[in-house]
């Protein structure tokens, strides 16, 4: 009844749910359930068999559009089904015959597209990008697969660029259901060592549903929160996933985020090869004027600080000939004035004292002459009245006075007979 | 040259005053010994204060010298 009401396949979407299957080189069998379920219903949800023939045909056809088929859980997907009752179980169940890529690519850009808004609106997107990447970031954090070819190529990428650049890798999940976890508790991680520079965030190429569980809003906003800003490079160039939004600089491949890397510290390399040739251009001639002009400021230094002092030697000679020359003579000329007064005065109290002697022999030569005894030896009589003192005129006699008479060799006693008058 | 102390010209014109007094007839006898005892102080101290200026100024003219 089913083959007839449904004569040819038909198309079927939903959330793939593998359950306990595991997607192998045999038969596998999943749900399909209700992608949008209303409110809190259980999502409706339907049997699928893939067996292994139409699996081995649908891989080569995806893989002719350059893509891989893979189912995992929670991919959206479109298939291309023929309903049926499986006999074992009398359950109705869809054998898959056909995969539509498109849908499944277009199902995960509409996810992204609204996570993005999401983390765009909260600003969330835009937060690494506004930090500072480093000028020479050689101290790099790496969240990868361990052993992983991307992991290899990034670090072969480091290696030929003969930088000194220490990686610091935090390994982690890079597809399945524990991607989200994984990758951001590496990054976490990360965050306990300050002396990084960058964070690189890298897996090879896979296909949409591989790549997709990096759309994961956790690894977004950890990415935000990070100190250091992150190069997501994550799949190939044609790739978009959520980190590449949230990071800071976004990597085509993984070899193009250790470029990134590698081109940033040889860019400082060369500016700081410019600016010493610009040193060597500018500077060292501009060093060489200023060692001449030194140069010469210091000969002509020289030449002032010696003409001067030359000049003042000159000076002070002749200075000092010339206190030699006046000083020493004007003491000796007052030594001179000293001798002249010394002998001025030695002549004036000379003089002064023979003047004097010749005034006192004068008086003596007086005095010699005017002495009696010299008269009474002459002749000259000296009379004496009766009390003995001299008679110089004939007034003071009377006759019968007694009158002395001293001579040169003795007294004659007289008494006066007659006073004549003249 | 000490606080209080003469100078070179004041004792030199003490000097020249004394030696003038002494040939002057209005100056008494009695004061002769006195103004030649105090010229002879004079011409004493005068000499010192020469010598003393000349060994300094010779003094301060080596050091010039051997500054040179």
């Amino acid at each position: 009844m089913l083959s007839m009401a449904f004569p040819e396949p038909v198309w079927v979407r939903g959330v793939v749910a593998l359950g306990r299957s595991k997607p192998g080189a045999g038969h596998t069998y999943f749900q399909i359930m209700d992608s949008c379920p209303e409110g809190s219903q259980t999502p409706a949800s339907a049997d699928c068999a893939l067996f292994a023939g139409d699996r081995v045909r649908i891989s080569r056809e995806v893989g002719r559009m350059g893509l891989v088929f893979e189912l995992q859980d929670g991919m959206e997907a479109r298939f291309l089904v023929s309903p049926g009752i499986y006999e074992r179980n009398g359950r109705f169940s869809y054998v898959v015959r056909g995969f539509d890529p498109d849908y499944t690519g277009a199902a995960e850009a509409l996810h992204l597209k609204r996570l993005m808004e999401k983390l765009e609106s909260e600003g969330v997107l835009g937060e690494n990008g506004t930090l500072d990447f480093p000028l020479v970031p050689l101290n790099v954090g790496l969240v990868t697969a361990e052993g992983s070819a991307a992991s290899e190529d990034f670090l072969q990428t480091l290696r030929e660029s003969n930088y000194p650049f220490r990686v610091y890798a935090a390994w982690a999940s890079m597809q399945g259901a524990e991607t989200s976890g994984s990758v951001t508790r590496a990054l976490v991680s990360l965050t306990g060592l300050s002396c990084l520079d960058a964070v690189v965030i890298t897996r090879g190429g896979g296909s949409a549903t591989d790549l997709a569980w990096f759309n994961d809003e956790s690894i977004a906003r950890t990415i935000a929160q990070l100190p250091f800003p992150v190069i997501s490079g994550i799949g190939h160039e044609t790739d978009m996933t959520l980190p590449d939004f949230a990071a800071h600089t976004r990597a085509k491949t993984p070899t193009h985020a250790g470029m990134i890397l590698v081109d940033r510290v040889a860019s400082f390399c060369d500016s700081l090869d410019n600016e010493i040739r610009k040193l060597h251009g500018s500077v060292i001639p501009r060093l060489n004027l200023e060692r001449m002009r030194l140069s010469k400021c210091s000969s002509s230094l020289r030449e002032m600080a010696t003409r001067p002092a030359f000049g003042n030697l000159a000076l002070i000679s002749r200075a000092t000939a010339l206190i030699q020359g006046r000083v020493l003579p004007r003491l000796s000329g007052q030594n001179r004035t000293l001798d002249h007064l010394l002998s001025q005065l030695s002549r004036r109290v000379s003089e002064r004292m023979t003047r004097i002697g010749a005034v006192l022999d004068r008086m003596d030569a007086e005095t010699a002459r005017r002495d009696p005894v010299r008269m009474l030896a002459l002749g000259w009589t000296i009379a004496l009245d009766s009390r003995g003192k001299p008679l110089k005129t004939v007034d003071s006699v009377n006759p019968e006075d007694k009158v002395s008479l001293r001579l040169s060799d003795g007294r004659l006693q007289t008494r006066v007979e007659k006073v004549e008058k003249d | 040259m000490k606080a209080g102390e003469k100078s070179y010209t004041e004792m030199l014109e003490e000097l020249t005053r004394l030696v003038d007094e002494v040939g002057r007839e209005d100056c008494p006898v009695d004061g002769l010994e006195t103004r030649v005892a105090r010229a002879a102080e004079l011409i004493r101290l005068l000499r010192e204060r020469l010598k003393a200026t000349e060994v300094a100024v010779k003094s301060v003219l080596s050091g010039l010298e051997s500054a040179e």
